[in-house]
């Protein structure tokens, strides 16, 4: 059982700013595009990620290795209920970062396609616009100023939706 | 002392930042999200109040959020449910709208009654919290019926008029169907509609003659119906919004006296199929009817083998579950001792059924009361008699909850003039 993470292989990122992480390959294989890699056989060297700096890789270790950890749903139909409380709780203190940081992992989330934490950011960022009126969800997702409607447009669209306003 | 007071003035001033909007760096982010992951990934996890905002948000949004498309994403994540009632009883036509939460840890067997209001002109009162009313004369109002309810769209059934029209309760948008030109009588409001019920009160009734319909969309996202027709034209017609036009299609099921002398459960979409759980009146004669949307072929599915009972009393039920057509069946063992018995099947490929929960013995009262299902969220919701409580029952406790459902009044009255939904921006 546990021989598996001493021998198991190593998997080795590089950042965008050339810090190295070495990391069991379990934790790696959360990422569906390294687990990809491994499976061609193009991961025996370093594994070069030129868009994401070390601050946001790291992060993002730690969520892969915190969610290797634990239990698989699919593997034991009863899992205990404190391993499914405790990864809740991890999930919601790894959330508690900046926007930008929470932007920054979800690209990088996206790039490396880590499903559940695509989904913990995307709902991190639904909380966070929770609310708010259109002005600050613009400013919060810095909408891009092109796609705005016209004053008149804007308007109507708030008059036709007035029973989210009140 | 004076420390305190720094802080609640710190306090205070942040308050005040927050207040004006004054977002921070922190807050937002330095750049453009990949618009893909905005409108796949965030939105549809925002509650449906906040989406009303987000229309007001960019052009993009605005022209994305009311599609199917979304509706369907946005489904997912959905956790209040609305019940929709048309109220005939009353002289002053109260039209409730009911919230469920079906995501609460405690449901109470009370509703929050959102809103209540009078849609009749007399009293003045037309829309409370900007609930558009039903968009017909008084006078056609009182022949008003729910036919069917799929993706935040209610199907609504005008007798007077004969119409059938699609609307949408959250943003009042509305839109009268084209008549069907193959059938002359439109449509009849039917008993089968309502959740599959046979109480004591109704044995003796004659076989209701009456249309089925059913409600879904299909692999363009095109919304549709199949209606299948009792009298006169008899046979079945699918309608096309994107067309707004009907179609005869071939009507395969072995009898056509199983439209007028059955009666048929309200539609449940799952996959590509639309399942109906047709019954005749005494409930001895049973089958589930399969439509595929796609090939537009009837197919009929054989009940799962349940022991022979004397009463009549018999309620079935299909729910979607863990990606599985499920039947729950509830019937009376024996009507002198008020003993409920049943099971749940879920259905496997070739139309096979597997027993994976079972009851016996279970007591009920004379009345047996009829369960309202929901699919969603693996949650059973029934609707009480006042239509203004609910329960939210396990799954797997089926049994012991239906039980104590039963004591609590229940009776269904589901499909004619109540259903529940869940509220979308879908334009027509």
């Amino acid at each position: 059982m546990s021989t598996s993470s001493s021998s198991s292989k190593k998997i080795v990122l590089k950042s965008a700013d050339n810090e190295t992480f070495e990391i069991d390959e379990i934790v790696a294989l959360e990422s569906q595009a390294i687990k990809n890699m491994i499976e061609d056989e193009c991961a025996d060297n370093v594994i070069p990620l030129g868009n994401i700096d070390s601050k946001t890789l790291s992060k993002i270790i730690e969520y892969c290795k915190k969610h290797a950890e634990s239990p698989k749903k699919d593997d034991n139909a009863d899992i205990d209920e404190k391993a499914v409380e405790d990864l809740k709780s991890f999930d919601a203190e790894f959330a508690k970062v900046d926007m930008p940081l929470i932007q920054d992992i979800l690209m990088a989330a996206n790039f490396l396609n880590i499903d559940n934490l695509i989904g913990l950011m995307c709902r991190t960022i639904a909380d966070r616009i929770k609310g708010k009126t259109p002005e600050e969800i613009r400013k919060i997702l810095n909408i891009n100023k092109n796609d705005l409607l016209s004053p008149e447009q804007e308007a109507k669209a708030r008059e036709e939706n007035s029973w989210a306003f009140d | 002392m004076r420390f305190v007071s720094y802080i609640a003035l710190g306090l205070a001033l942040k308050h005040v930042f927050t207040v004006f909007g004054d977002l921070t760096e922190k807050e937002t982010t330095t750049s453009e999200l990949p618009s893909n992951i905005i409108l796949m990934e965030i939105l549809p996890r925002l509650p449906t109040k906040l989406l009303g905002r987000c229309m007001c948000v960019c052009k993009e949004w605005k022209s994305f959020l009311p599609t199917p498309k979304f509706a369907k994403m946005h489904h997912q994540y959905v956790s209040g449910y609305k019940l929709f009632q048309i109220d005939h009883s009353n002289d002053s036509r109260l039209l409730t709208l009911h919230t469920i939460d079906c995501e609460a840890p405690n449901v109470g067997s009370k509703t929050v009654r959102i809103c209540c209001f009078d849609l009749s002109r007399r009293y003045g009162v037309t829309t409370v919290r900007n609930y558009s009313s039903l968009p017909y004369p008084n006078h056609v109002l009182d022949t008003v019926y729910i036919a069917a309810s799929f993706d935040g769209l209610v199907c609504l059934a005008a007798m007077f008029t004969q119409e059938l029209g699609f609307w949408n309760p959250l943003t009042g948008a509305f839109k009268k169907l084209a008549a069907n030109p193959y059938s002359p009588r439109f449509y009849k409001p039917s008993y089968t509609q309502c959740h599959l019920r046979y109480s004591p009160d109704k044995i003796g009734m004659p076989p209701s003659s009456s249309d089925v319909i059913g409600f879904y969309i299909d692999s363009s996202d095109d919304y549709k119906l199949l209606h299948m027709v009792s009298n006169g034209a008899l046979g079945a017609y699918v309608y096309s919004l994107r067309m707004d036009s009907w179609r005869k299609i071939e009507y395969l099921v072995e009898n056509a006296d199983c439209i007028s002398n059955y009666h048929w459960s309200p539609a449940t979409f799952w996959g590509q199929n639309l399942y109906f759980v047709v019954l005749d009146s005494s409930g001895d004669q049973r089958c589930i009817i399969c439509f595929n949307v796609q090939s537009e072929k009837f197919r009929k599915i054989q009940f799962p083998p349940i022991k022979k009972y004397t009463s009549s009393d018999f309620t079935a039920s299909l729910v979607v579950r863990d990606g599985c057509i499920h039947l729950c069946v509830c019937y009376i063992r024996s009507q002198r001792l008020s003993l409920l018995e049943g099971g749940t099947w879920r259905m496997h490929d070739n139309d096979v059924w597997l027993k994976v929960k079972a009851f016996f013995n279970v007591k009920d009262d004379w009345m047996v009361r009829s369960l309202v299902c929901m699919t969603r969220n693996e949650n059973w919701l029934a609707i009480g008699q006042e239509n203004d409580s609910f329960k939210k029952i396990d799954f797997e406790d089926f049994a012991t909850s239906h039980s104590c459902l039963c004591n609590e009044g229940w009776v269904s009255n589901f499909g004619q003039t109540s259903t529940i939904y869940h509220e979308t921006l879908v334009s027509l």
